[in-house]
């Protein structure tokens, strides 16, 4: 039977499309009627319009004998020697946002970061990074948000001032015995707790709490508990063959989703040599990343997982001798999964990402009789980038009601958005004297602390991290800081009474510190220069595996066991682009679909297509959730009965022009329980309110009416054929006839292959490729119509049961066909073939017919309705001197009325082939390497040269896994995909 | 001229009564004796880069009072050939030498015993110059009166004489109006903002002492009063405010384009209505006419529109390539260093003109005011401002590296015979069918570049001996300027 696949609801159900932006047309009558009736219900018509238009401008060009402006050219006075005009600098630095870690590369041209990539010499990054890196630079030019200068009662000042404000407090705090607490993220870089020490040695009443809004304290409390260690390991999901995961989103947002999903795709690429995958088993209540990826994948309620875990536990514990606890009955059977765990003995990992400590405590046992300590699960390089526990928050603002508390200093941090108890906070914040914010743009902690002490933004900053044992690196300034502010960490050395400057401490932290633990460089200086230039500095891990006890175990399961199901549960779960709300200004992260539900520009309940039915509601209802809670409903496939699931990160109300008053804020509702924060809350009922909100999502169009788009087989098929659901790309390759001359490329051929077997769909290549390319920001009203600019579009296909269906992405850009549909009708010619294959667009030759948009059979196409660059209608990044600072240089800003599409990245095509050139030598495969390429953590998109039978490119697309998009109409693309290949049994589909 | 006449006195009047004497040695503080003259030519020739005449030490040691501290024949054996002296194991010479961190003293064989002699009592009596007494307010650089202004700038045009009798006028060389020729002197725009610069030229003292043997050539016979001094400056001030004065061109196309119009309008009113002309082959031709110069007029306008061929600007300075790549044959890719390897070809920092003219500081022609404005700019850390001749539209992306690098292009194809250009003017039209015509035309580095081996038809016809133009990979693409 024909599967089909769908990538909406209303597609599946064969019902219109709901497109806000579309006219209801009268069928009756014919096109030309209507045209008619357009031309003459206008005074003149558009041809007339150009006849004039075209006899002004001869005229006006004699008549007024323009002159053109004169330019200056203006060179250095003394020209810094790393600098050269018109070439690009890379400067090796990091990121840490509290949340997530990257190695980057930051290119600076002419003075200015205008991209990020990942350091490939980082091997946790490994060169790739995440949308939200991506999105990171743009965050330097927030001209809106940014704080420029230092703020004391909301009034602008001078660091003397503040300086004077902040250390007489301090002392004050100190000599009257109260407290002083110093707030912040997750800190992983060793100098600056270090600063913090010197900080607190000062005040000796100082103390530090790291709050983490979104925090993994009940894993670090369980791996107190279990192995008296408060650290994450590191899980090789590389080295396993059976992985499963409770509610942990590790492709997407969980830990550390960049190099997880390296590893994830290492054990799901195939060729001739690999020829099995691992087998990822889900247990989730809303549609996450790792979920769409999963091979099976089971819809429970957040209260059903500890059941299901805990019958796992009992079945493993069974077969290998353990004590079996207490257990309600398993929303789901777990026998046969148990089976695979046990047979895959230390190649497994089971990883959870409830915030329980009881049930991390039970996974904990469950790895352990797996044995999988110590093979993928790893204490020796722990994981740093999560120390928050949430009781310190707690205790902390329980002493500031109770005024013992003085002063209170808030880094990276925005309690005021983000705790569970907002009022309580707030209360106990008016009874502190001196509350200090050092956040570098405003939000809401800032707009109520009595100081703002600006920090630079992390690329004007020094600073280092440790982001896993022994894993160091180095943050370097890209730019001199833009706006009076000063180091997070010199406005702390300051207070502390110190007159060292950050960056001369770091160096001396380094060079005191590292300079021993190394042998590569004698010289301190060296290694010092050395390493500021790779920016990482990686020692070899001691093995280390903390005994495993039990003694815990008895009661945790109890525990565990006790959890109550209701009827009706929330689950709140985090975008891939926004994180805890820390990027919601940033219009790129704002604007970037969400891969799932590829909706933008809101949050919104997701809610089960049977529940919607139940409760007759459709996408675009509001619903009533919980008290003072009102969201608008969409349905989502796959999300579990009972459950409705919201995105945190929106409802800001002081972030700045693109986050305030977007979405609703949900953080409030993630309650304590049991010691640490719980991101699900039971309520009462769920209603329609009656009211209706239109969301903006990019899901209904753009799509490609059911054909043989995403092709699919099993592992075990493939094994058997290698050409398994690929069986028609022979066939079509076979009748493919052309009457036209064959077109031969001389030169190079450029071509990229796309695994969809690798691809996660998190999207980094959509942002990696705006970043690149200048693509502008459209806002909510322009993506409703249809008008997003992406140049890559990350499509979702559903298939299968809409209750539990399987997931499928594909990015789709341009596909440079070598016979492209749209290069034969346009008009002027202005889209054509280049002599290396490529689908070329000269913007100033388009007249913006869109004949070509229509033409293209991939819809890939964008126009630019508006002039994005300097219209004050789209107040996003680029129509602010400030926020065009960010634009590539190399890549034109498109003019209103021409379109635009994916250019291959020509720009990078041209600069490689020019130093391979300038260096006197062939160009090298992999040499270039497209934006969307050089992001992708999961290594699933390569770009090459046909031409070059060496490249790794040529492997690919003469697999038999090769196809290419609606190859049956002879377009001959240049992107070809490989079948996606999942590890399940073919008639079993989604379910164990 | 003023000082040789001041000299030719003294000559005269050495042996006259003793007030005399007293009377000339003033003046001689105010000039400077022939003897004098050549040795601080020959001092600001040859020693002014290393040595200073304070006690302040340069690269060398200062000078004050070395002809006290050293013999002087041993100096005059020193100057000439100081590092034979140090090798011959001379005491002084090898602890002067390694006092001074060993750098080594340029010999100076051509100064004949009469230099050498000069210049140390050059060095000897060298005085810093004093401050030039004046009647009016020397400090005051704005908020003069309308009728100095005034006064000052029919001074400065000519229209009034001086009153020391000499027919020169100001204006003939400083000029008021941007006429986009190279006029070596200093513009009076030039002279107000050096003047109204903090710490800047003393115009007073300037126009008494000229400072440079060309200004002091042109100066001759100029005696200005402190109060013409004064109202020139006034006027000045007003120039630096308003800057230069363009030169209106005369519309003539514009004037025809118009005249023609009417001239038609005129035969069509009068063919249909007035019917003053009986000939209709007179309206016939106007309009034919007409309509073709019409035609013209729009096709080459319409084709040059936002063309700069043959824009030659003035410049901030006065720099001219026809003297550096022309005379001294200085190579283009000196200055424009990074045109090898980078998208620009470069525009030379400051500091990279100073390698040569810390050394060079007069100009034949321009004398020292132009070159001194690259010490200005680093002083004041205003950067120089030259405009822009050559520039492409923002979509059309062209790099040096690939034309200069990697493809061997003469700079001189694209910009022309530079190096005899006093003032640098766009030679070519720089628009894409000139761009695509060279592509078509111009073979590529086929055999040379190892680039190309990969291409394995190409690689063959190049070995073969036939030409392989830009165009054949891909040069005329419009992804190769455009995206």
């Amino acid at each position: 039977m024909e599967k089909k696949y769908w990538k909406s609801l209303e597609e599946q159900a064969n019902l219109p499309i709901a497109n806000p932006g579309q006219k209801d047309v009268d069928a009756s009558r014919s096109l030309l009627d209507l045209i008619d009736d357009e031309i003459d219900s206008k005074p003149s018509s558009r041809r007339n319009f150009l006849k004039f238009c075209g006899f002004s401008f001869a005229t006006a060009a004699i008549a007024t004998s323009c002159q053109n402006p004169i330019q200056t050219a203006i060179p250095h006075l003394s020209k810094p020697e790393e600098i050269t005009p018109g070439m690009a600098n890379h400067y090796a630095s990091t990121y840490f946002d509290g949340q997530d870690y990257n190695g980057i590369l930051v290119k600076v041209r002419d003075g200015r970061p205008i991209k990020i990539e990942g350091n490939d010499l980082s091997s946790i990054s490994q060169g790739a990074t995440s949308a939200r890196v991506q999105g990171s630079v743009l965050s330097l030019y927030d001209d809106g948000a940014r704080f420029k200068a230092p703020v004391i009662a909301a009034k602008e000042t001078t660091w003397n001032m503040v300086d004077v404000e902040v250390s007489s407090k301090l002392a004050a705090a100190s000599l009257t015995g109260k407290g002083i607490a110093l707030v912040t993220s997750t800190i992983i870089s060793p100098s600056t707790l270090s600063v913090i020490n010197e900080f607190k040695t000062k005040y000796p009443s100082a103390k530090h709490v790291t709050y983490d809004a979104v925090s993994s304290s009940a894993l670090l409390q369980a791996n107190n508990l279990t192995f008296e260690s408060q650290t994450i390991p590191d899980y090789h999901f590389d080295k396993a063959d059976v992985i499963v995961s409770f509610d942990a989103d590790f492709l997407g947002t969980w830990l550390m989703p960049v190099e997880f999903t390296r590893r994830f795709a290492a054990s799901r690429r195939l060729n001739k040599d690999k020829r099995t995958i691992s087998q990822l088993t889900v247990f989730e209540s809303g549609m996450s990343l790792t979920g769409a990826n999963a091979d099976y994948r089971f819809p429970i309620k957040p209260s059903q997982q500890a059941s299901v875990i805990l019958s796992l536990y009992n079945e493993i514990a069974k077969s290998s001798g353990g004590t079996t606890y207490n257990s309600p009955a398993s929303a789901v059977d777990v026998s046969k999964l148990a089976q695979k765990l046990i047979g895959a003995k230390g190649k497994s990992i089971v990883v959870c990402g409830i915030n329980d400590t009881s049930i991390q405590i039970v996974v904990n046992a469950i790895n352990q009789m797996l044995q999988n300590y110590g093979s993928t699960i790893d204490f020796s390089a722990s994981l740093n980038i999560r120390k928050g526990i949430d009781e310190d928050m707690t205790a902390l603002v329980k002493e500031m009601n109770e005024g013992k508390t003085g002063a209170v200093i808030f880094y990276n941090v925005n309690p005021v958005y983000n705790y569970s108890e907002p009022k309580l906070l707030q209360d106990g914040l008016k009874k502190v004297e001196l509350t200090v914010s050092l956040s570098n743009a405003m939000d809401e902690t800032a707009s109520v602390c009595s100081v703002v002490a600006p920090d630079h933004h992390f690329l004007e900053s020094w600073n280092d991290a440790e982001p896993k044992k022994g894993f160091f690196s180095l943050q370097q300034p890209t730019i001199r800081n833009i706006y009076d502010t000063r180091q997070a960490q010199d406005s702390l050395l300051k207070w502390a009474g110190s007159t060292t400057l950050f960056s001369a401490y770091l160096k001396q932290y380094w060079q005191q510190n590292f300079t021993g633990k190394q042998s590569e460089y004698t010289s301190v200086a060296d290694f010092w220069n050395y390493t500021l230039q790779k920016g990482v500095f990686e020692l070899p891990a001691a093995p280390a595996q903390p005994a495993f006890t039990t003694q815990v175990l008895a009661d945790a399961a109890a525990k565990a066991a006790a959890i109550k199901s209701a009827e009706n549960e929330l689950v709140f779960y985090e975008t891939i682009a926004l994180g805890n709300g820390q990027h919601t200004n940033n219009p790129w992260m704002m604007e970037m679909p969400d891969p799932i539900s590829k909706v933008c520009w809101d949050n919104f309940a997701a809610i089960s297509p049977l529940e919607a039915k139940k409760l007759g509601v459709v996408t675009g209802d509001v619903l009533k959730l919980a008290e003072g809670l009102e969201l608008v409903a969409f349905i989502q496939p796959g999300q579990a009965e009972g459950t409705i699931a919201v995105a945190y990160g929106y409802g800001r109300t002081k972030a700045g022009k693109v986050a305030d008053g977007v979405g609703v804020n949900v953080f409030p509702l993630m309650k304590m329980d049991g010691g640490n924060r719980k991101a699900s809350m039971a309520t009462a009922s769920v209603s329609k309110t009656g009211k209706k909100y239109d969301l903006a999502s990019t899901q209904g169009y753009h799509s490609m009416e059911g054909r043989d788009i995403v092709r699919e087989t099993t592992l075990k098929e493939w094994q058997e054929k290698p050409n398994a659901g690929n069986e028609m790309h022979e066939e079509i390759e076979k009748k493919h006839l052309t009457l036209y001359k064959e077109i031969k490329y001389e030169g190079h051929h450029w071509g990229m292959s796309i695994d969809l077997n690798a691809c996660t769909g998190c999207s980094a290549c959509v942002i990696g490729c705006q970043a690149e390319n200048n693509v502008a920001v459209v806002g909510k009203k322009e993506v409703a119509k249809s008008r997003i600019m992406h140049w890559i579009r990350m499509d979702r296909y559903y298939s299968e049961d809409s209750a539990n269906p399987s997931v499928y992405f594909q990015p789709v850009m341009c596909q440079h066909c070598d016979n492209a549909p749209c290069e034969n009708v346009c008009p002027v010619s202005a889209t054509n073939h280049s002599s290396e294959g490529l689908n070329q667009m000269a913007y100033n030759r388009c007249i913006g017919t869109k004949y070509c948009i229509n033409n293209c059979p991939y819809k890939v196409r964008r126009f630019n309705w508006f002039r994005y660059a300097t219209n004050d209608s789209f107040d996003y990044n680029m129509n602010s001197d400030m926020g065009r600072m960010v634009l590539n240089p190399d890549v034109t800003v498109r003019e209103r009325g021409v379109v635009e599409k994916c250019s291959f990245c020509v720009q990078r095509i041209q600069d490689k082939k020019l130093l391979a050139k300038l260096e006197n030598r062939p160009l090298g495969d992999n040499e270039i390497l497209t934006a969307c390429m050089q992001v992708c953590p999961a290594g699933a998109i390569i770009f090459g040269d046909m031409n070059n039978k060496q490249a790794k490119l040529t492997d690919l697309i003469t697999d038999q896994r090769n196809y290419n998009l609606i190859e049956e109409i002879h377009t001959l693309p240049s992107v070809g995909y490989l079948t996606k290949v999942r590890n399940r049994e073919a008639e079993e589909g989604n379910k164990a | 001229m003023h000082l040789q006449a001041s000299n030719k006195q003294k000559l005269i009047t050495f042996k006259l009564t003793a007030p005399l004497i007293l009377l000339m040695a003033g003046l001689l503080f105010s000039s400077v004796s022939p003897a004098q003259n050549k040795g601080k030519e020959i001092f600001e020739k040859n020693c002014v880069i290393c040595h200073k005449l304070t006690e302040e030490k340069l690269v060398g040691p200062g000078l004050k009072g070395i002809t006290e501290k050293r013999d002087k024949a041993w100096l005059k054996k020193f100057i000439p050939a100081s590092q034979d002296m140090v090798k011959a194991g001379d005491k002084l010479a090898v602890q002067v030498f390694n006092e001074n961190m060993k750098i080594p003293m340029p010999d100076h064989k051509f100064l004949s015993d009469d230099d050498l002699d000069q210049l140390l009592t050059y060095i000897e009596t060298y005085k810093p110059a004093e401050a030039v007494k004046v009647s009016v307010d020397i400090a005051k650089k704005d908020g003069f009166w309308r009728d100095e202004i005034v006064r000052g700038e029919r001074l400065f045009a000519g229209v009034i004489p001086f009153e020391k009798g000499t027919t020169l006028n100001c204006v003939s060389c400083h000029a008021i109006i941007a006429t986009d020729s190279l006029n070596f002197n200093p513009s009076a725009v030039d002279l107000a903002q050096a003047w109204q610069e903090p710490n800047g030229t003393n115009l007073y003292q300037v126009l008494r002492e000229p400072t440079s043997s060309k200004m002091a050539e042109v100066h001759k016979g100029l005696q200005l009063s402190d109060k013409e001094i004064y109202d020139i400056s006034a006027y000045l001030s007003k120039v630096g405010k308003d800057g230069m004065t363009w030169e209106k061109t005369f519309p003539a196309r514009l004037l025809l384009f118009l005249f023609l119009g009417l001239l038609m309008a005129w035969a069509l009113a009068d063919l249909i209505w007035f019917r003053k002309v009986k000939y209709r082959v007179i309206h016939v031709l106007i309009i034919i006419v007409g309509l073709g110069v019409h035609g013209t007029l729009v096709i080459q306008e319409g084709i040059n529109l936002g063309r700069t061929k043959d824009y030659m600007p003035d410049q901030p300075i006065k720099f001219s390539h026809k003297v550096h790549a022309g005379q001294n044959k200085i190579d283009c890719k000196y200055c424009h260093s990074i045109a090898d390897y980078s998208k620009s070809a470069g525009i030379p920092s400051a500091n990279l003109c100073l390698n040569c003219h810390k050394v060079v500081v007069a100009g034949t022609r321009s004398g020292k005011f132009e070159i001194k404005k690259i010490q200005r700019a680093v002083e004041s850390g205003k950067p120089i401002e030259w405009v822009r001749i050559h520039k492409l539209p923002d979509h059309a992306f062209f790099s040096h590296a690939q034309h200069v690098g990697v493809g061997k292009v003469e700079c001189q194809t694209c910009h022309g015979p530079v190096e005899t250009m006093d003032l640098v003017k766009q030679v070519s039209d720089l628009s894409m069918g000139w761009c695509v015509n060279c592509h078509r035309q111009t073979g590529i580095q086929a055999t040379t570049n190892k680039y190309y081996e990969g291409f394995k038809a190409l690689h063959d016809d190049a070995k073969a001996g036939k030409k392989i133009t830009a165009e054949r990979l891909g040069g005329i693409d419009c992804s190769k300027c455009h995206y």
